[in-house]
């Protein structure tokens, strides 16, 4: 199974060779503000299942520190890509707002709710919720 | 009261001031793509209320292909900032992810629920939805 995906532009393409997962929603203020919205959603894959097809020379990366996940967008458009252990894994995040088709893997979580909007309220949808990060 | 704004790297602040014309969700696959998420949140107010203090030297703009919104973005870090037509239009879009305190209001409505994303249901939150575009009001 390949999902496909890519930035607003169409600059970036990728494609996942593998189900990103488990999705996560992120509430915290960083996704907030990268994202525009309450957060991200996210899932996990081997670095290795993840392919850059085009666009790999417009990939910007923001972190805020040594210890915060970078923040991997497309610098023509302003797209939210990635995250995790950018660029040499063994993990990354790939954002679900890029994925071109159904990656038929639904979020089961949700992290840094102590974190949330005050605009919108966490949503009471059955997902675990944690305030902080999640450590299995 | 001025509220205040600012992209995740700080490079960018901006203030606005109320009051706002309304604030909702866009689900269009644009939002979707900028977000990274399921959509944009944001609000709209006039231009003239919403003032950039530091960093526009930072700001990059996306221009659609056609008649639709801009995508604003700094891009040091990424963060989606506005929309709409800005800094020109009667009305200019602020998401709300952009806030550094609670900007008062509340989505009201969601738009382009005919494009939402396949991997997350809409929320049953009463809101009204619009298959396509939000109408002016």
């Amino acid at each position: 199974m390949t999902i496909p995906g890519s930035c607003l532009c169409g600059a970036v393409r990728f494609e996942l060779l593998a189900s990103p997962e488990p999705a996560t929603h992120c509430h915290c203020s960083r996704c907030r503000k990268t994202s525009g919205t309450y957060g991200s959603v996210g899932g996990r894959i081997a670095r290795e299942d993840l392919r850059i097809l085009a666009g790999e020379e417009l990939l910007r990366v923001w972190q805020a520190d040594e210890e915060a996940g970078p923040k991997v967008f497309c610098s023509a458009c302003g797209s939210t890509l990635f995250g995790g252990e950018w660029p040499d894994g063994p993990e990354v995040k790939v954002r679900f707002g890029a994925l071109d088709a159904d990656p038929h893997v639904r979020p089961v979580r949700r992290i840094h709710v102590a974190s949330a909007a005050p605009w919108l309220p966490v949503p009471e949808d059955g997902l675990d919720s944690y305030d902080e990060a999640f450590h299995p | 009261m001025t509220l205040h704004g600012s992209c995740a790297c700080g490079g960018v602040r901006f203030e606005v001031e109320p009051p706002f014309i309304r604030a909702g969700y866009c689900h269009c696959s644009r939002c979707r793509k900028h977000s990274g998420a399921d959509g944009e949140a944001q609000l709209r107010v006039p231009p003239q209320q919403l003032r950039v203090l530091t960093g526009e030297e930072l700001l990059g703009v996306w221009e659609p292909p056609d008649d639709g919104g801009r995508k604003v973005f700094c891009t040091r870090c990424g963060s989606s900032l506005f929309g709409s037509k800005w800094p020109d239009g009667p009305t200019v879009s602020v998401r709300l992810g952009a806030f550094d305190e609670d900007p008062g209001i509340r989505p009201e409505y969601r738009g382009w629920v005919g494009s939402a994303a396949p991997w997350l249901p809409l929320p049953d939150d009463g809101l009204p939805r619009h298959e396509g575009a939000v109408p002016q009001r």
